[in-house]
């Protein structure tokens, strides 16, 4: 990213290519929507384009990235509204000749992800970042300009939430 | 469950579990549910992306190429590869700036460069420049520059209007005056535009209180203008150390007569994360009795992990900006 900074443009390809689809896994589990993360990873990728020179490579690009991201993500709730229920579904797990045991785990994981995006998003940011995205906390609270202790917090109450959802229509 | 526990609390951990079952319980519910949230299917980004995002790029690439071929683009290049490049710039436009104002002084009929810096200040008021800019070599830069241009514009006021003032021996040279009048604005201006390149330059640089250096040029640069106010709202919202950040919304709040400003700090609450420039924006908000700021304010009420000393300070905002 220092390159791109520097002027050479073009390493920002290689960034792309590294860095898209983690931001898009991100992105999704957030807000669940397919076609919107993927305008959002692009917008991601022009803001950092165009606010280069503010990537200072004291810290880990990622936690840049990841800070651009929450940005874009929250203009974009901004504009949709919050929460929106998924008409995406059906194209997304091969549906015609699973099992009925593969169905209803199917669905079981269909109403996981709608319980986490039912999370507030300060929950939801966390848990994602921590188990999709692999972030240390350390990582996030770099991510989330919050101290390491508040990510623990965070995470905490993000897991019991979701456990309690989780246990309730099982 | 995602191995972060050092070893000791991972032994305190396995000990309080081998006592309490309720615990186990939840500790094998959260296992179920971790893994239940790894299986869930992410469907695979389109190909379509790494078109798209070629496709911008290229774009992208050529806006650039056709806005900035100039030597504002280059001069950034250095200072993004070699921060200490700065103070050599630095040196050079105080070579410059004292050069210039020799060079247009002594072709003057009048010679003013005796006088000492106070009496031009004292001479015209409209046209002295802050001498107190903060920075240390810059601020040689600046007041170099600054006598030079004081010089030959209290040289050129004389030359015009013909006011009596002590060192003021001579009336004679009206037909020079016009052109060296327009000579000196265009070195005002050449001067004014490499003030603004180094502070541009400086917001770059991997070192915040460099960074902070940069904001404080935003004072005093006269006419404030796009470049300058689009790099001010990329810190403001972008910029990782709160420190920074602070400072320019001090620089960003000057300005707050501007439309455009004001509007850009109202976008700008909802983008903050850290307590101590949300509430700095709350004060700003307060200040500037800026009604529009009420939505965000309110919408950054509802975030449920704000901080209390926040939480109050907004509220109370609220009720005095209504």
């Amino acid at each position: 990213m220092l390159k791109v900074k520097s002027g050479d443009l073009d390493k920002m390809a290689l960034l792309f290519q590294r860095y898209h689809r983690p931001l898009y896994g991100f992105l999704f589990h957030m807000t669940g929507q397919k076609e919107a993360s993927e305008d959002m990873v692009q917008n991601v990728f022009y803001r950092m384009l165009r606010s280069r020179h503010t990537f200072t490579g004291l810290g880990e690009f990622r936690t840049w990235m990841y800070h651009l991201a929450r940005n874009v993500l929250k203009d974009h709730l901004k504009r949709a509204g919050r929460y929106r229920p998924m008409p995406e579904w059906e194209d997304r797990i091969a549906g015609d000749d699973l099992v009925e045991e593969q169905l209803e785990r199917k669905q079981e994981l269909e109403m996981l992800q709608l319980k986490i995006e039912s999370l507030s998003p300060e929950s939801r940011e966390v848990l994602v970042l921590s188990r999709y995205q692999d972030l240390k906390y350390a990582e996030i609270a770099g991510v989330l300009d919050i101290s390491v202790a508040a990510v623990k917090v965070r995470i905490h109450r993000a897991i019991r939430q979701l456990r309690i959802l989780y246990l309730q229509t099982e | 469950m995602d191995n972060q526990l050092s070893d000791a609390e991972k032994a305190e951990m396995e000990q309080h579990l081998a006592d309490c079952p309720e615990c186990r319980q939840q500790l094998e519910d959260n296992h179920r549910l971790w893994d239940s949230m790894g299986e869930i299917p992410v469907p695979a980004p389109s190909d379509k992306m790494q078109v798209r995002f070629d496709a911008m790029l290229e774009t992208y690439k050529q806006e650039q190429d056709n806005r900035r071929p100039g030597i504002a683009f280059y001069l950034q290049q250095l200072f993004a590869m070699k921060p200490g490049f700065t103070w050599a710039y630095s040196l050079i436009i105080l070579v410059i700036g004292a050069g210039l104002g020799y060079a247009v002084s002594r072709g003057l009929n009048n010679a003013p460069r005796v006088r000492p810096p106070e009496g031009v200040a004292a001479v015209n008021p409209p046209k002295s420049r802050e001498s107190d800019t903060p920075v240390t070599t810059v601020t040689l830069t600046g007041s170099a520059a600054d006598r030079g241009t004081a010089n030959s514009g209290s040289a050129a006021d004389r030359g015009t209007s013909n006011e009596g003032s002590a060192t003021n021996p001579d009336a004679a040279n009206t037909g020079n005056d016009i052109s060296e009048k327009q000579q000196l604005k265009v070195l005002a201006d050449q001067v004014h535009e490499m003030r603004e390149m180094v502070m541009l330059a400086l917001l770059e640089n991997p070192s915040a209180s460099e960074r902070i250096r940069g904001v404080s040029y935003a004072s005093d640069i006269k006419t404030i203008n796009k470049n300058v106010l689009d790099a001010l709202f990329s810190t403001l919202n972008n910029d990782p150390n709160s420190n920074v950040r602070l400072i320019t919304l001090d620089a960003l709040t000057r300005y707050a007569n501007v439309p455009a400003v004001r509007r850009g700090l109202v976008q700008s609450i909802l983008q903050q994360g850290s307590p101590l420039v949300q509430a700095a924006m709350a004060d700003v908000m307060l200040r500037l009795q800026e009604k529009k700021a009420v939505q965000p304010l309110k919408e950054l009420l509802e975030q449920k992990d704000l901080n209390e000393m926040v939480r109050t300070k907004i509220k109370q905002t609220l009720t005095r900006l209504i």
